[in-house]
């Protein structure tokens, strides 16, 4: 279909209003804040695919109607919501559709009986944590980008918060949902507390990035928020093997602090103020929930950590990581690494206790020796499970021209995608596939790659949905 | 050619706690908020740098010296000033607080004991401290002194200074020996060197000198002043609309 008859068709659909094809708002509305986009962007490139406009329905019909059309005439269709999205995963297909999801921006329900809260996808994450701490309680889910993510957007891309050793994944907080599926179908997932019914058909949307449908609601649990009883403190550990270990301990013994980080030397250095003795890691430890549990917890932890040697250094390095662990979303758009003509981002994968350690000395190794232009490589597990962790990499390399961003970064992300592969781990702890590591699913999934295959088919026949997301394009 | 940079690693005042600064004394313990370099010594420190480079390429002998009094200069600091091709870090082993007098002499008392050359600094080390440093230094070795520094090129065994002063630029040629006080450089960055040259620096330590400083000044107090603004949204429509809003709230109207 041409673009213009497109633009005017959907216009038509739901409003002259909802649909823009202004070059600024496109380009606006495809930004996605990979490593390379930004120094692309820095250098005053834009690269990211040209879709035909952004559309903006406001309620769970008009996403029905825009769907079917599109899916009848086979354009492409790239959902979004609050767009920050860091793996390619939010940008259109030439020519396409990007679904906007952010008008969507209902809270519809508290309910403070049965323990959840019911939003549109378009909600933002911190509006709703506001809300909710206001009336004394909390999601539970705070990613780094909760100045900026949306509801919508966090349950695609099976996203997962800072206190996640307590409250666990968006996996674990998702009561029900609601979504719209290629062919306009409206479908409803229901809010019971568990049940024995078949495979669990949330988790099909959750993590699905946009491939198969449009999440339009969701249900949330929610908890008892009394920040007012946290536990801190931060500890200093010779090796990241002894602080892998003793994080390994704290699971297994069943504690579960709401945060637990454990930072690499440069880390500590870099990001703590060298605070712990010289050549050391920083473990951070955060325990909420009652008061005296809390404080259990945190005890608890600090007996264990005890036993590893680990050097008491108070709460102070815990209060100044809560502060202003999420500043940096205010100085995405200042081009800093560009600045600094380097390209930087940070990278995250999983693996058992047993291989993850490997992985992380593996990439620390290689990496130098493979990228001639690395500036500073880093590594620090910040969601930890009774099985394993995960590592979550940061990265800077210096680029001399825009069109080697690509290429360096990329090469970054091979040696860690492999070095993880090799190991059993998984490519992806929760930023998503997007579509700058869908060369690597086939391997990630083995054998059941074929599930999301067929699930694919099933729901998007027509292939419409965020193509170059979860699978691998067929030529 | 001999270049010393001067520097000091400040705590990073953004991270420091609201509670600090409401009771700070000379003693608060700011250890948790980090070190980083000042936005003018790291200018200064990167122009040393550029200047070597261009001196090596045209032949010349240059070495890069930074120079600190401190104790506290974190390992990640001097790494990175070595990685960037500073050819000595020199840590004079004191603290000095709110004393620009007492750390001018101790800096200039090194530099007098070595080899000649040109002294850069930043303009001033953090936003608490005096800006005094480097004239003194300049005082004290009895050099040309040449403030708010934008760039430095070396030219035929001389300099070419470029100065920014009273929104217009000045343009000297000098001829070393002389200090120089970067300032709002649009050199703003030090470079960041591969972590392949990063590895290749080994373990290079600071040089740490003893410095026999005066005790600590104990006679200063400090008071937090609890001073707010009142910010108000004008409900205007336009500028001219604000402006005569604001007019009328300064009684400027009847
Ligand atoms: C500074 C920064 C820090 C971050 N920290 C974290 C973190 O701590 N934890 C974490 O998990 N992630 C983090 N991220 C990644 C990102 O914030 C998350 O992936 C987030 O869940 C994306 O939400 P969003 O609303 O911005 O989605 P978008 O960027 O709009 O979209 C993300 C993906 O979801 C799809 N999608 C969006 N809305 C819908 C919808 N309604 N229906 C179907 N598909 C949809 C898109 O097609 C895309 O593939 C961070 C990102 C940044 C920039």
């Amino acid at each position: 279909m041409e673009s213009s008859a497109l633009v005017q068709a959907l216009a038509e659909l739901i409003g002259e209003d909802q649909v823009s094809s202004d070059p600024a708002v496109l380009r606006e509305c495809s930004r996605d804040y990979i490593g390379f986009r930004q120094y692309e962007r820095g250098d005053g490139k834009f690269w990211e695919p040209k879709a035909a406009c952004v559309a903006w329905p406001r309620n769970s019909v008009e996403v029905s109607s825009l769907l079917a059309f599109l899916n009848a005439n086979g354009a492409d269709a790239a959902p979004r919501t609050g767009g920050s999205c860091v793996s390619l995963g939010s940008e259109p297909v030439e020519g396409g559709v990007i679904v906007d999801g952010s008008r969507m921006n209902e809270l519809i329900e508290l309910n403070e009986k049965d323990l959840f809260v019911t939003a549109s996808c378009g909600v933002s994450l911190e509006y709703l944590e506001n809300y909710l701490n206001n009336r004394g309680w909390t999601t539970g889910h705070f990613p780094q980008s909760l100045p900026m993510a949306q509801i919508g957007g966090l349950v695609a891309t099976r996203s997962i918060g800072q206190f996640s050793t307590l409250y666990g994944g968006i996996e674990d907080m998702v009561l029900g949902l609601e979504a719209v599926l290629p062919d306009g179908r409206i479908i409803k997932i229901k809010n019971v507390p568990r049940r024995s019914a078949g495979p669990d058909l949330r988790q099909i949307f959750i993590g699905s990035e946009g491939a198969i449908g449009f999440i339009t609601q969701v249900s949330l649990k929610i908890f008892r928020y009394a920040p007012e009883n946290r536990w801190m403190g931060a500890f200093g550990i010779d090796t990241m093997h002894k602080g892998l270990d003793a994080l390994r301990e704290i699971m297994s013994a069943g504690w579960h602090p709401a945060v637990l980080r454990l930072h690499d030397p440069v880390e500590m250095e870099r990001d703590f103020g060298n605070i712990a003795p010289e050549g050391n890691c920083i473990l951070l430890v955060i325990a909420e929930g009652p008061k005296a549990l809390a404080a259990a917890t945190g005890e608890g932890v600090k007996e264990i950590l005890k036993g590893f040697g680990a050097a008491d250094l108070g709460a102070r390095p815990v209060q100044r990581w809560l502060i202003h662990r999420n500043d940096v979303c205010g100085r995405l758009d200042h081009f800093d690494y560009y600045k600094m003509g380097a390209v930087a981002d940070t990278c995250e994968i999983s693996a058992t206790w047993s291989k993850i350690g490997e992985i992380y000395d593996a990439v620390l190794e290689r990496l130098p020796q493979e990228s001639e232009s690395l500036v500073v490589v880093s590594g620090h597990s910040s969601h930890s499970y009774t099985t394993g962790t995960n590592i979550y990499f940061s990265f800077g390399a210096m680029v001399d021209k825009a069109e080697n961003a690509r290429p360096i970064y990329m090469n970054i992300v091979r040696v860690i995608m492999e070095e993880t592969l090799k190991r059993g781990g998984s490519i992806a702890h929760h930023h998503g596939s997007g579509k700058y590591r869908t060369q690597w699913m086939p391997q990630e999934h083995g054998s059941s790659y074929i599930l999301l295959e067929k699930i694919k088919e099933a729901l998007d026949p027509n292939r419409i949905m965020n193509k170059g997301v979860l699978l691998k394009i067929e030529e | 050619m001999e270049i010393y940079v001067c520097f000091k690693a400040l705590p990073d005042f953004e991270q420091v706690f609201p509670d600090d600064w409401n009771q700070f004394t000379l003693g608060t313990d700011l250890d948790y908020a980090g070190r980083i370099l000042g936005s003018f010594d790291e200018s200064a420190l990167e122009i040393g740098l550029r200047l070597k480079d261009k001196l090596l390429f045209s032949g010349e002998a240059a070495r890069c010296t930074a120079l600190t009094l401190s104790r506290r200069l974190p390992a990640f600091i001097s790494r990175s000033l070595f990685a960037a091709g500073f050819d000595e870090v020199v840590q004079l082993d004191a603290d000095v607080e709110f004393n620009p007098e007492e750390t001018a002499r101790l800096l200039s008392d090194f530099l007098k004991s070595a080899p000649p050359g040109m002294v850069l600094a930043g303009l001033q080390a953090g936003f608490a401290d005096s800006g005094a440093v480097p004239a003194l230094i300049a005082c004290r070795l009895g050099l040309p002194f040449f403030s708010c520094v934008e760039s430095i090129e070396p030219l035929d065994g001389m300099a070419e200074i470029k100065r920014s002063v009273d929104s217009e630029y000045r343009i000297v040629k000098a001829r070393p020996p002389f200090v120089a006080a970067v300032g709002n450089s649009p050199v703003s960055t030090l470079r960041a060197a591969t972590l392949r040259h990063q590895l290749s620096c080994g373990n290079k330590k600071p040089k740490a000198l003893p410095a026999d400083s005066a005790p600590p000044i104990s006679a200063l107090h400090f008071q937090a002043r609890d001073e707010r603004r009142e910010t108000t949204m004008l409900p205007a429509e336009s500028s001219a609309d604000a402006a005569i809003m604001i007019l009328k709230a300064l009684g400027g109207f009847s």
